[in-house]
């Protein structure tokens, strides 16, 4: 079979393979065969074909697509998907992207791949990280880093860098990735493509690699928001494996278009930071503003304490990296992973994860541990965890009198490769890490594709509420249609000539 | 032993806080759906969880807070109003994660006491908090390498710590049988040292006596029996005693109690204090306890076994026997339903102790596990007080009941066995019995009043034990006077 | 407040089981400088001191404990299937010190 537009979304896919315009067979073929033809991007850790298979993992891709789906069976069934690989896959291989778990094989499987198998999606390959989810470039996965197929010498962003480029260039349709600071949303503006973090708890977090249990969540790239809800819909639902999961409405039922009346808010000070710091960004951002009122929506400018918002950055970095360091202490190759030799147990352990981690991750264990330590804890993990609360309730108030915050999704194009960045300037500190804002809050957060600014896609973003995921989506299915970009399915096109 | 302890108070205050783990009865782990179960077979209770399996999440066990919340109620603690959990972090081959799951924040009990009955009068031990935590795996040592069995791993335990207020080993055992006890009559917990379900850390310091500065504290962790305690407290405060008397300093320090050298050790392990970096656990997500809840959990709790102590002294019983009967909660129900019964409390009690109880032992038997109940002893012992059968017949039956598992007076009925209490009966048999021992007759009539069992023996023999012993006696004593 | 120095910065990491090399420190120290400045703008907020610490996102009203039930049987096959080392179905390890 020659090519396929997996962009033309999953409903008419779904059709397709109804009618048996297509079968998945031939879907999973295109979906491989493109993966392998893209492999210098490095989006794949692993790849559920023959050659996998060879190896002993479980039944390839092709294998498990046998039937035809039925009409009203699942939209999903079928049709192939990537997942990120800190999703527990059982007996497939699953790493984290670490050193430590390149040999690590689960013998159960996460809540959310449970449901999609039972939907019958069929999963070609589990996508690279940014080692054990923990950075935001794309860089650090121990498989080597992740190409931008828009820039070469650009980061992808991270961490579920491969997922996104794998929904990018087209591979598959969709991709399961995990969001704690913006990991989804992110490497999602960078490459043009939807990235949907939806509420903290709304998918369940069971069999999903810990980085910080208080923000982590499980979420979708996509080519479209609608697609981005068909799947969310799948994966979703109260997990008595997980307590904080719970039972949300209906996703793609409320994405019914209508907008008449809502409000929105932008923060001036980021808009502000953001005209000082890449003005074609700030004016694509002007425009999705526009595009917004254009809708049918209200938009309007609140204020944020600016010494509140440079606090974000220092929240964020303080709790994800303590939680973090607690929840990798069980990698010491006892049990399961890679295991070093040893005199006593503590040098395995010491051996096995002096080897197994990067210099990346122990330097955030090592001031995750440091942040958690008795004396300091009070000033600085408590801290964190005040003002963590302090924004919340901020970002609350201002959700009590509007439906959503349309911000843009970052402060400048996806940086150079080896870009220098002063962490402590205050364009960094306001501008670097707000998206985490709708972490702290378990806020449901959609980003867009909006725009191309010097040949890189843009995006923005728009958080709702604590659990009105569906008012998040709606809006943003909205905006989508009425921005209409097309650069992503056009350079695709541009690709296969 | 004893004199050597006894010279040390002399001189010094023995000061003694414990915290005793005790192992929660739960069909399922604390956090998992592992089974939580007592087994021989290593690894053969496990789940993801328990073995710390990226990904894996715990969700905490109701049944575990509900028995948790009941202890801390039994030692009369002031309970939370929402239920969490902390993360105790470090290192050590037998926690899968290096983390371990407890409670530093708000333990499900504070602030709490215990009553304690002793030899010389009762004690009242404080309760600094009573917690709800996960067991560590156990691990097996060899020459070269160590095994580590996760069947432990995750299951529900629960940690008691008393405030330092115990001054003697007496007192440190006295505390820690009240506790299995009231563990035992909450149906909490087992408590079975031998299964290694109740463990004990011992803190111990010496003060000059009277003074009100405490000493440097030792910790002597997870000592395993009842026995043990006492042994590493006593020979721990040996130790303690020379070195302070020679003038020399202790150092604050964790020992390791050796049971076969009858002595501690120091341990190898790091001379600076873990940090543990203790913070709230963001997968359990905390529960409300209610107002509700915690008064049905309170309801369910029975008279324990400091009251019904008390309780039987009321009745007039001696505070040995009080002791005897309130020790399990089966023999002390037991015994309050025959009184009920229509039993009198001292009859019902002589009963218990004198006789069953060792049966019970003989047989190695559980009151909970026999065939007599108590209405059928109520009927036994109406049939001895009626005279129907003689009071050692009674118990023979009784013994032979609880082997066979049958019913007494049903027994006493298929055995023929009644008593004989007619009085010519008795009589003839008598004059049967003095004619034949006429020496010992001549004995009685001589003054030796001993002879008299010899000789109403030997018309139990000839009635093969039915007749009434005390018609016998008299009659024996009417016969040889009369003739 | 100890700082994480040149010195201690291997103390720091010994504890997390790991080693970290000598040109790693230099970029350990200079990273723990950034986050000590960012941690810094959270202390200048005014009356930060009697806000209550945010651990869970949102209260969850409908939060439910698990049912005492026994839900997982692995076999020691399946659950050892990652192990390296594994004698008479238990895990193995050098020999404990110390105990």
């Amino acid at each position: 079979m020659g090519d396929y537009d997996f962009g033309k979304g999953l409903k008419k896919i779904s059709e397709e393979l109804i009618s048996g315009e297509v079968t998945s067979e031939e879907l999973v073929e295109v979906s491989l065969r493109r993966a392998k033809e893209f492999e210098k991007y490095g989006a794949f850790v692993t790849l559920l074909d023959d050659e996998s298979d060879k190896k002993g993992l479980t039944a390839s891709a092709e294998e498990t697509s046998s039937t035809p789906p039925e009409a009203g069976k699942s939209v999903l069934t079928g049709i192939p998907y990537a997942m990120k690989d800190n999703v527990s896959t059982t007996g497939v291989l699953t790493t984290g992207s670490c050193n430590i778990l390149r040999d690590y094989v689960p013998i159960f499987d996460a809540t959310c791949y449970r449901k999609l198998s039972e939907a019958g999606a069929v999963m070609v390959g589990k996508t690279v990280l940014d080692e054990l989810a923990m950075g935001g470039s794309g860089l650090t996965g121990y498989t080597g880093p992740v190409v931008n197929p828009w820039d070469e010498t650009r980061q992808t962003g991270g961490s579920s860098a491969g997922s996104a480029v794998a929904v990018a260039l087209g591979v598959v349709p969709y991709a399961i990735g995990t969001d704690t600071g913006d990991s989804i949303r992110n490497p999602a503006g960078n490459l043009g493509v939807v990235g949907y973090k939806p509420t903290y708890g709304m998918i369940s977090r069971w069999g999903v690699f810990a980085f910080a249990s208080s923000m982590d969540t499980v979420g979708v790239l996509a080519r479209s928001v609608r697609d981005a809800a068909i799947v969310a819909d799948t994966m979703r639902g109260r997990d008595e494996l997980d307590m904080t999961s719970y039972d949300s409405g209906e996703l793609v039922d409320g994405l019914d278009g209508d907008v008449k009346g809502k409000k929105l808010f932008v923060v001036k000070e980021l808009a502000e930071e953001l005209k000082e710091h890449s003005l074609d960004i700030y004016e694509n951002y002007l425009e999705t503003i526009e595009v917004a009122r254009k809708a049918g929506m209200e938009v309007l400018e609140e204020s944020v304490d600016r010494e509140l918002l440079k606090c974000v950055c220092g929240v964020y970095f303080a709790i994800s990296c303590a939680e973090a360091t607690s929840n990798n202490s069980n990698l010491t190759g006892v049990i399961f992973g890679v295991r070093e030799d040893g005199a006593t147990p503590d040098e395995v352990m010491i051996n096995t994860r002096t080897k197994g981690f990067s210099e990346f991750v122990k330097k955030r264990f090592v001031l995750g541990s440091y942040i958690l330590q008795a004396e300091n804890q009070e000033k600085l993990f408590k801290n964190a965890q005040r003002v963590r609360r302090l924004v919340v309730d901020r970002f609350n108030e201002l959700f009590e009198k509007y439906d959503g915050w349309l911000a843009p999704n970052a402060m400048g194009i996806a940086p150079k490769i080896d870009e220098e960045v002063d962490r402590l300037s205050n364009s960094y500190l306001i501008l670097s890490q707000y998206l985490a804002i709708a972490n702290f809050g378990g806020f449901p957060s959609v980003t867009i594709p909006s725009g191309v600014v010097r040949n890189n896609p843009v995006g923005v973003n728009i958080t709702a509420k604590a659990k009105d995921d569906a008012g998040a989506l709606n809006i943003a299915v909205v905006m989508e249609k009425v921005i209409g970009f097309k650069a992503l399915d056009e350079k695709l096109e541009e690709m296969s000539r | 032993m004893k004199n050597a302890i006894k010279d040390i108070t002399k001189e010094f205050d023995i000061v003694i806080g414990l915290e005793v783990h005790c192992v929660l009865t739960t069909k399922s782990k604390n956090f998992s759906g592992a089974r939580n179960e007592f087994t021989s077979e290593a690894n053969a209770n496990i789940s993801e969880v328990c073995l710390g399996f990226p990904g894996t999440l715990p969700v905490v066990n109701k049944e575990a807070v509900r028995k948790a919340l009941m202890a801390a109620l039994a030692m009369n603690c002031k309970t939370p109003n929402e239920i969490v959990f902390d993360r105790k972090n470090y290192y050590y081959p037998d926690v899968p994660k290096n983390y371990q799951l407890t409670q530093a924040t708000k333990p499900v009990g504070v602030d709490g006491y215990v009553m304690v009955v002793m030899k010389d009068g009762d004690k009242r031990i404080g309760i600094h908090d009573t917690h709800l935590e996960e067991d560590a795996a156990a691990m097996d040592h060899f020459k070269d390498y160590s095994l580590i069995d996760y069947n432990r791993a995750g299951g529900p335990l629960l940690e008691t710590v008393t405030t330092p207020c115990i001054y003697s080993a007496d007192e440190a055992v006295a505390f820690l049988e009240t506790l299995r006890s009231i563990f035992l009559y909450c149906g909490i917990a087992e408590a079975d040292p031998k299964k290694g379900q109740i463990r004990c850390d011992v803190n111990i310091s010496l003060k000059p006596k009277g003074s009100e500065i405490l000493g440097t504290r030792v910790e002597m962790k997870n000592i395993n029996s009842f026995t043990n305690v006492r042994m590493a407290i006593e020979s721990e405060a040996v130790r303690q005693a020379d070195i302070l008397r020679k003038g020399g300093e202790l150092t604050q320090e964790t020992r390791r109690f050796d049971d076969v050298k009858g002595k501690t050790f120091s341990m190898r392990s790091k001379a600076d204090a873990v940090d543990y970096k203790y913070y709230l656990e963001p997968n359990l997500v905390p529960v409300k306890v209610s107002d509700e809840w915690i008064s049905e959990i309170r309801d369910e709790i029975p008279m324990l076994q400091f009251e019904r102590i008390e309780k039987y002294i009321e009745w007039g019983l001696s505070r040995g026997d009080a002791i005897v009967l309130a020790r399990e909660k089966g023999v002390a129900d037991y015994f309050e339903d025959i009184v009920s019964g229509g039993v009198t409390v001292s009859v019902a009690a002589n009963w218990i102790v004198e006789v069953m109880l060792g049966y019970l032992a003989k047989l190695g038997l559980e009151i909970g596990d026999i065939s007599v109940k108590s209405g059928m002893l109520v009927e036994l012992i109406s049939m001895v007080e009626s005279g129907k059968v003689s009071r050692n017949q009674a118990k023979d039956v009784l013994e032979i009941a609880i082997e066979k598992s049958e019913d007494p007076v049903k027994l006493i009925d298929k055995m023929g066995m009644s008593q004989i209490s007619d009085d010519e009966e008795i009589r003839n048999i008598v004059r049967e019995v003095l004619k034949e021992q006429v020496a010992s007759v001549e004995q009685y009539r001589g003054g030796d009043e001993k002879v008299l069992n010899f000789l109403v023996g030997q018309v139990m023999r000839k009635t093969g034990g039915k007749a009434n012993p005390g018609m016998t006696r008299g009659i024996v004593v009417e016969e040889i006077t009369k003739g | 407040m100890k700082s994480l120095t040149r010195e201690n910065a291997e103390e720091y990491a010994k504890k997390l089981m790991f080693n970290i090399q000598e040109n790693e420190v230099d970029q350990l120290v200079k990273d723990f400088q950034v986050m000590a400045q960012q941690l810094r703008c959270l202390e200048k907020l005014p009356g930060i001191e009697s806000v209550e610490p945010m651990t869970f996102p949102f209260e969850n009203e409908d939060v439910r404990m698990r049912e005492d039930e026994v839900t997982v049987e692995l076999s020691r096959e399946e659950a050892f299937s990652n192990c390296k080392d594994v004698k008479d179905g238990e895990v193995r390890v050098p020999r404990v010190v110390g105990e």
